[in-house]
């Protein structure tokens, strides 16, 4: 219209010329606009070409990776609560009924909280010393402390190569029983997770699939458009066959647990690449201390400790920590170190430390998370997120529903692949059941592990994960490699 | 059809990521007992989000996700 207008005015106005020259204006800035929409709409298709492309690619290549990861991580989530009913169950080890927890102590710092101190129902003194008598070499003693009523404070410590864990009652000052930590359920789990049961880079795998599990739900936001088209959220169409029935599950599922997933992938990628990254880039941890050394190591493990004003200690110079491990020096520093966690908060278990030291019970060391910088709160935030730790049994569940809907979305995804290239694959068992074989081969290697896990030792355990982590990995690694040059050697005899 | 697009394919994901926040935000304030004033506010925002992904309405939607934002943030600030 302005074009028109400025067409006119110079001269005749509303003659056949300047009309037909408008006219051609007109027309040639429409095609300009028509030629530049279609140029961005191919760039558009483009662009979701590439991301339907690195979705599909990621899905593929490590699908099987984030599946198994987010099932472990669905159990992992409630590895205290597990670890409790065992210990309660199975080695019938609990507190007697009247020990009320540290965690119970009123958050507040009043004078009144002091004073109905529930620390002195936790004993654990003459265990201790029976313990050292019967272990002289006792080193690198961890004290847990129990969470909630009737769970056992545990002892972890190393006397020579062997590792122990003892199960105390804490209110009655009584060794209940003990067993060997590693080969625990809460460990199987927990190495499982973090990283697949395999020590020398299985942790950095684990760290790939948080990245490839990121990059699927970044790529997977942008195509949703494209798939859903017409179809409106959260409509499933059920009798257009499984092919169709398993990509609209995957649709509305991965857009419903969308930030979950982001969340868990950036936070999980972070925690499995942060020992290499932090030695890459000089990152240090923000709550590490180390003391000054002014004893002999004996000298040091030696030092008699009064535990009972340890605690009452600890309560009136941090009111507003839950201890949760106590760990006292053997290498000279003659401290005390109590971690503990603040209620409500969302970061990293353990990480609010109390350093005393041993002589005159005075903090040494103080780590208050509330009260250092956001890079401090930013770094400990992870962990806390990535685990749903911070909001009692209501968040696990929901993590744990979210987690089992992600490796769901590995699953879905693997049955709509097989679909999409079943014809041209010519293969012999249908989708399902190849995914059904896969499924339950997972598992079935799963469980085998935790088995030996459990019941022979954890050196085995990790040496079978090790062989079927590196095998599958190099295997796989030979296939595509073989493939790719078989493929290359066909076609040149074709082009000839 | 333009309407459509930026409900269903803009609108209501951008609510669903919300939704995600917003529920955990709440359970997570219920089950650490911290009855802070925010815990009103953002249930009601969060059963609004809901209630707008179910109705597929734009200003609902925009005002739901709105409303959210606001709360959050000033719970985070304050």
């Amino acid at each position: 219209m302005r074009t028109l207008r400025t067409l006119k005015t110079p001269g005749e106005p509303g003659t056949d010329v300047s009309l037909a020259q408008a006219k051609s204006v007109e027309s040639f800035k429409s095609v300009k606009s028509a030629k530049s929409v279609k140029r961005t709409e191919t760039g558009d298709k483009k662009k979701k070409k590439l991301m339907w492309t690195i979705h599909h690619l990621a899905g593929l290549y490590a699908g099987i990776l984030i599946a198994i990861l987010c099932f472990t991580g669905a159990m992992a989530v409630f590895i205290p609560e597990i670890d409790f009913l065992i210990q309660k169950h199975y080695y019938s080890a609990s507190s007697s009924s009247t020990l009320s927890t540290l965690s119970t102590i009123p958050t507040s710092s009043t004078a009144s909280a002091l004073s109905s101190s529930p620390s002195d129902d936790i004993k654990f003194s003459r265990s201790l010393a029976e313990l050292q008598k019967k272990y002289p070499e006792m080193s690198g003693l961890t004290i847990s402390l129990p969470r909630q009523p009737g769970q056992v404070a545990v002892f972890n410590f190393k006397d020579g190569k062997k590792t122990f864990a003892y199960f105390i009652d804490a209110g009655r000052d009584r060794v209940e029983g003990s067993r060997n930590p590693l080969n625990s359920v809460a460990n199987y789990l927990r190495q499982m997770h973090v990283r697949l049961y395999e020590g020398f880079w299985g942790r950095q795998l684990v760290g790939i699939g948080g990245i490839a599990l990121l990059v699927v739900t970044i790529t997977g936001f942008f195509i949703y458009a494209d798939f859903m088209k017409k179809q409106p959220y959260p409509e499933i169409r059920q009798k257009k066959g499984m092919r169709i029935l398993m990509g609209d599950w995957h649709k509305i599922l991965g857009i419903s647990a969308l930030a979950f997933n982001f969340v868990i992938a950036a936070t999980g990628a972070w925690l499995g690449l942060q020992p290499k990254l932090e030695k890459w880039f000089n990152i240090e941890n923000p709550n590490d201390f180390t003391p000054k050394v002014i004893y002999s190591p004996e000298s040091d493990a030696k030092m008699a400790v009064a535990w009972p004003e340890v605690l009452k200690s600890v309560k009136r110079e941090f009111p507003e920590l839950i201890p949760v491990s106590i760990v006292p020096s053997d290498d000279g520093s003659a401290t005390i170190s109590i971690t503990g966690n603040i209620k409500g908060l969302i970061y990293e278990r353990n990480i609010n430390t109390l350093l005393l030291s041993k002589t005159t019970l005075k903090p040494v060391f103080k780590y208050d998370i509330r009260e250092k910088p956001f890079s401090h709160q930013f770094y400990f935030v992870q962990e806390g997120l990535h685990f749903g730790d911070f909001g009692g049994l209501a968040v696990k569940i929901l993590y744990t529903v979210l987690g089992l809907i992600t490796s769901f979305l590995s699953i879905s995804g693997f049955i709509v692949y097989f679909y999409r290239t079943d014809k041209k694959e010519k293969r012999k068992l249908s989708p399902l059941k190849i995914t059904f074989i896969y499924i339950l081969i997972i598992i079935l290697v799963l469980t085998v592990i935790a088995l030996i896990s459990t019941l022979i030792g954890y050196k085995q355990a990790a040496t079978l994960a090790a062989i079927l982590v590196n095998g599958i990995l190099t295997g796989y690694l030979i296939y595509v490699i073989l493939q790719y040059f078989l493929k290359k050697y066909r076609s040149k005899p074709m082009a000839a | 059809m333009k309407e459509f697009r930026l409900i269903q394919h803009k609108l209501i994901p951008l609510a669903l990521f919300m939704l995600n926040i917003g529920v955990i935000h709440l359970v997570y304030l219920l089950a650490a007992y911290c009855y802070t004033p925010f815990v009103i506010p953002i249930a009601i925002c969060s059963v609004f989000m809901t209630w707008s992904i179910v109705k597929k309405n734009k200003i609902l939607i925009y005002l739901s996700v709105g409303a959210y934002l606001v709360v959050l943030l000033s719970n985070i600030c304050l």
